[in-house]
């Protein structure tokens, strides 16, 4: 499995996330959530602020893609704040359904940072 | 596919046409006809989409001369006229209401690129549309009007963009099988048929040809109307 390295922009939100924080971005002006790869509020301009989401969210859409030693399912979920968040999928992806309530929890992948995963109905615990 | 009911055979069909089309493009590289089963058995890449659904990756060199209708009515090929052209940039953000990959800048950039061009979709000979992947070509025929949402499917699938067909697309084989050069693929071939030097593969009704650019994420989009007349 890939080992993923943090940078500048993403040290804060697996900082969040070593602690099973979900952190994405919300604009300090008018408290818009947004999602955590955009830096400024397309409404007024601010630099976005990291603030703590819930875990809870639906799927959106997902893939399974084929081109390591084994197929890796990525979900895209719509965070009940309203940001969308790509996310690995433990468990049959089969058995997710578009618009299905799941909630979010972290695993380091390959000794790297944490990432965030949500599980099919047949899959782990992520508790 | 959940928004609006396309399915694998959707996908397929666009593979399985362009394909048809390269068989008769000299500077194609896969030129042997597949099949609807061929596509389904080929390895998947990033479920739904498989290895025929995806442009290949190729290197290569195209040139395209700009210059005035005056100088170019001296030149010894016929000119091509760029009769309009727009863009338009989404810029989709990731979030609750998104229409990420439902609706492109085609649906935008399409009507003002006609409308400069002073003709009609009805006015359309034929398309070359940017097809990183098969689903691409679906999308851009939506929503540029061609076919109402979801139903890009059943018009490629009857044969319309096909040899034959009342509105050829991709008439080289696409970047699906004839080459990868981005932007370049499309108006390559736009050139070629509108100009009437397309060979073998020549389409009787060329007066009129629509070209499509993606960039990003689907985040930006450029459509060209070239002719055989200026406007």
């Amino acid at each position: 499995v890939t080992r993923l390295s943090r940078d500048d922009a993403s040290g804060a939100f697996f900082d969040a996330a070593a602690e099973g924080r979900l952190v994405v971005r919300r604009c300090g002006a008018c408290g818009t959530w947004r999602p955590p790869l955009e830096r400024r509020c397309p409404e007024d301009g601010e630099i976005l602020d990291w603030a703590e989401a819930g875990r809870w969210a639906t799927v959106v859409s997902w893939t399974v893609e084929h081109q390591h030693d084994e197929p890796r399912a990525i979900a895209m979920v719509e965070l009940a704040e309203g940001p969308w968040l790509p996310v690995l999928v433990l468990g049959n992806p089969e058995l997710l359904e578009v618009g299905a309530g799941v909630e979010i929890g972290f695993r380091p992948l390959g000794g790297g940072e944490p990432v965030p995963v949500i599980t099919s109905s047949d899959g782990p615990s992520i508790a | 596919m959940a928004a609006f009911g396309t399915t694998i055979d959707d996908l397929g069909a666009v593979a399985v046409a362009q394909r048809s089309w390269a068989a008769d493009n000299d500077l194609a590289r896969f030129r042997e006809p597949i099949t609807m089963e061929d596509h389904h058995a080929s390895r998947l890449i990033a479920d739904p989409l498989r290895l025929l659904d995806c442009c290949m990756v190729s290197n290569g060199a195209v040139a395209f001369v700009v210059t005035s209708a005056e100088r170019a009515a001296h030149l010894r090929n016929a000119p091509v006229h760029v009769r309009g052209c727009a863009q338009s940039h989404p810029g989709y953000s990731m979030e609750s209401g998104s229409d990420f990959g439902l609706r492109s800048g085609a649906a935008t950039s399409g009507p003002v690129a006609l409308e400069r061009a002073q003709v009609s979709l009805a006015d359309v000979d034929l398309c070359q549309l940017y097809d990183c992947y098969s689903f691409t070509v679906l999308l851009t025929l939506e929503d540029y009007g061609f076919c109402a949402k979801g139903e890009a499917g059943e018009f490629v699938a009857g044969g319309a963009t096909s040899p034959g067909g009342r509105l050829p697309v991709n008439t080289g084989g696409g970047q699906l099988s004839s080459f990868y050069l981005w932007g370049s693929t499309p108006l390559h071939e736009a050139v070629h048929q509108v100009r009437g030097s397309a060979g073998r593969r020549q389409v009787a009704a060329h007066d009129v040809c629509l070209v499509s650019g993606n960039g990003g994420l689907l985040d930006h989009h450029g459509t060209l109307v070239l002719g055989r007349e200026a406007v």
